[in-house]
């Protein structure tokens, strides 16, 4: 069985070195690495990830901005999208889970075992 | 007409005719006692010289015509006036003889008199205007004719005897002295009218002309002490009346003006005072009356709307554009509420625009409306910095905070295996310490937004026992850990109105706190409804919070250390209370200390308002 595919799309390198940590090896994950056209880059994309996890506070288009995209995608629309941020509160949470993540996530509010019984719940049965 | 005419003519009216009448009245009786007199006195005389006529036998036939000298001495003893003429009849009608020589001896049978005085043997006394049948050659006034029978010795009428004479001789001088008293009457007359006038005029005419032009005065204004008449009587009563009243009003007068001038100045200086207040403020200010007129606006209006002079209603509702404000002032006149709009954009500024009604208390009726402009924009704008300030520094804090706390967290397990029971320890306080430093960068956001006023979703039929068991459950380990009772008095459920995971969030609060600061003994929880309202009781009994301690609760910042410094006593941002009460007002419930005593316990309790349905 394949692992599953998570993409983690998040510019911080600090962050991208504790999601590589906290996500146990069972999971494929990869870390976005073009931020400059990052919403070409997706696009461009052949084989969607299972699962994503995405900051909202990235350089030139913003976390909202791309769940945005993904929701006009086809394909994009069916993949999982748990917004794991450290930005704002109540309200950008609302807007977020609006614009079609399934979770959002404060950080620094949960130990990484928390963050990860989530997404393991989120990703679609093997 | 000048009251002296009004008078001087009835009298003298009434004089003149007085005389008139009296005087013809008296002319009237003296011409008749005179004629009776003449009368009388004629017939003496003729009587005597009628028998003297008799005796001397002229009459004794009546053939013999009378001697012209015996007839001369009749006529002169019978005569008094050159004026009068005697003719003698014949009993059959005949003129025996006469002063008026022409008529001797004609006939005239059938003249009524003679015949009347031959039949009555009585004296004829006739007054004419004029004589009929017989010429007579003074035909001119009033006459007497007067017939006088002759008798001889047997009694019988042997002639009659005409006296005629013009009373002008006699009547002359009465008509004259008459005339005379007439025109003494008039000047009389005259002297009495003239004389009641002046008297008149000086007793009670200038003396009232004196008091009017008083009157005339004082009611012009004019309350300088005049010359008044002083006479004791009824007039002098009332200038003497007039001229106090006069004194009285211009001392009145004088005080009204004196008010009067004190009043408007004190107004005027009111007046001066609140446009200076107005016009002082950095707000706009307008004043509207109630036929859409501007009364009153200031200079800041002027200012934040780019006014370049005194606008109408027209020009403030064409700069204030999309808010209507026609409608706003309708609505404020008509039903009399009030429009505040707390963010009202012009081009790049914000203001806050807040219309009022005036309303007259004792009618209620609207006499205008009040509107305050407020420029916001600045506020506006470090609003928006400040959120936006929170928003990053929050992330800012929190990207480090995540490193140390995942870290943190992910080290323990490998440092779990080494055995090495110290270092994890110390592993533990620095997964601790960032637990709650995040914990602080999270109440900070949340009381960001409370304060902001973020609307709440409500939701009815929120069950409120589910809720407080979720929570004890939760907190059940932690109480364990302490050696605490935890209970929740048993009893019904109660449905409240509010958002399920903020209630959830107040209780956690209540129910946390009462744990940490207890260190012996339990926390029970009670619910139950009071009128429309739920309410939640957390009961302890822990070190209690002292009456200092218990006015600076709920405010923001203080720590509820409850009066001990303790390293557990002096956990959390000082914001949790806070954030609990702006929870609960938000969702329109209330939570306040029930009571507390030190060393003893405290009692919370949160209300919220009970479900609709």
């Amino acid at each position: 069985m394949a692992k599953k595919k998570i993409l983690v799309i998040e510019d911080d390198a600090m962050m991208q070195r504790i999601f590589a940590r906290l996500l146990p090896e069972k999971y494929d994950v990869t870390v976005q690495k073009e931020f400059n056209d990052v919403l070409g880059s997706l696009k461009a994309m052949e084989e969607k990830p299972d699962l994503v996890i995405l900051d909202l506070m990235m350089p030139q288009v913003g976390g909202l901005e791309i769940l945005a995209s993904f929701a006009q995608d086809e394909a994009w629309k069916k993949v999982p999208v748990i917004v794991v941020t450290n930005m704002g509160g109540e309200e950008t949470g609302k807007k977020a889970l609006q614009l079609g993540a399934k979770r959002y996530l404060i950080k620094s509010e949960h130990d990484p075992k928390e963050i990860v019984s989530i997404i393991e719940g989120l990703l679609p049965p093997a | 007409m000048p009251l002296v005419f009004k008078t001087l003519i009835p009298i003298v009216v009434i004089i003149l005719g007085t005389a008139f009448v009296v005087g013809a009245y008296l002319e009237q009786s003296i011409s008749r006692s005179l004629l009776l007199e003449e009368s009388q006195s004629t017939g003496e005389r003729v009587d005597g010289a009628a028998r003297e006529l008799v005796l001397s036998g002229a009459l004794a036939s009546t053939s013999d015509p009378i001697s012209h000298e015996r007839f001369q001495t009749f006529v002169d003893r019978v005569k008094t006036s050159t004026t009068a003429r005697v003719t003698l009849w014949s009993p059959e009608g005949t003129i025996l003889h006469s002063d008026l020589v022409s008529v001797i001896g004609v006939s005239v049978p059938t003249q009524p008199h003679v015949q009347e005085v031959v039949a009555t043997r009585e004296r004829v006394s006739i007054q004419k205007d004029k004589d009929d049948g017989v010429p007579v050659q003074s035909a001119v006034g009033t006459f007497t004719d007067m017939y006088f029978p002759i008798t001889n010795e047997r009694e019988e009428v042997v002639a009659v005897a005409q006296v005629h004479s013009v009373l002008g001789a006699v009547l002359t001088p009465l008509n004259r002295g008459l005339r005379d008293a007439g025109v003494f009457v008039l000047l009389g007359a005259l002297a009495v009218a003239l004389g009641i006038t002046v008297i008149f005029r000086v007793l009670i005419l200038a003396p009232l002309e004196r008091a009017g032009a008083l009157a005339r005065a004082v009611s012009a204004g004019d309350f300088a002490p005049r010359k008044m008449p002083k006479q004791k009587d009824e007039l002098g009563e009332l200038a003497k009346n007039l001229d106090t009243m006069r004194v009285r009003l211009a001392s009145l007068v004088g005080n009204l003006e004196e008010e009067v001038e004190k009043r408007t100045r004190e107004v005027r200086e009111e007046q001066t005072r609140l446009s200076a207040s107005l016009g002082s403020l950095t707000a706009g200010f307008a004043i509207f009356d109630n036929r859409r007129q501007v009364v009153y606006q200031n200079t800041a209006l002027h200012t934040l709307l780019e006014l370049s002079g005194e606008a109408t209603f027209e020009v403030l509702d064409e700069r204030l554009k999309d808010i209507g404000l026609w409608h706003l002032y309708d609505i404020a006149l008509g039903e009399q509420k009030s429009a505040d709009l707390p963010e009202v954009r012009l081009g790049p500024s914000s203001f806050r625009l807040f219309l009022a009604p005036v309303v007259m208390e004792s009618t209620s009726t609207p006499l205008g409306a009040v509107m305050l402009l407020e420029d916001i924009t600045e506020a506006k704008a470090l609003e928006r910095a400040k959120d936006d300030f929170l928003s990053i520094a929050s992330h800012e804090l929190r990207t480090p905070l995540t490193a140390i706390r995942a870290n943190a967290s992910l080290v323990r397990d490998a440092v779990e295996k080494t055995k090495d029971k110290d270092a994890v320890a110390m592993v533990d306080d620095i997964h601790n310490a960032s637990v709650r430093l995040i914990k602080i960068v999270h109440d900070f956001l949340e009381v960001a937004a409370l304060e902001r006023g973020m609307p709440v979703e409500l939701a009815d039929g929120v069950d409120m026992r589910a809720i407080t068991k979720s929570v004890i459950e939760e907190l059940t380990p932690l109480s364990i850990e302490k050696k605490l009772q935890l209970s929740l008095e048993t009893g019904p459920t109660v449905l409240v109105r509010a958002d399920a995971d903020r209630l959830k969030q107040v209780v956690t609060n209540l129910v946390g706190n009462a744990i940490r600061y207890t260190k012996k003994g339990s926390v029970s929880i009670s619910l139950s409804q009071e009128g429309g309202s739920a309410i939640l009781r957390v009961r302890d009994t822990g070190v209690g919070i002292g009456l200092q301690q218990q006015s600076l609760l709920f405010k923001k910042f203080q720590q509820a250390n409850r009066g001990v410094m303790t390293r557990e006593h002096s956990e959390g941002t000082g914001l949790g209370l806070y954030i609990t009460r702006l929870i609960m007002e938000s969702m329109g419930g209330s939570v306040s200390l029930e009571q507390s005593e030190l060393g003893v316990g405290s009692t919370f309790r949160a209300t919220i308002p009970v479900s609709n349905v």
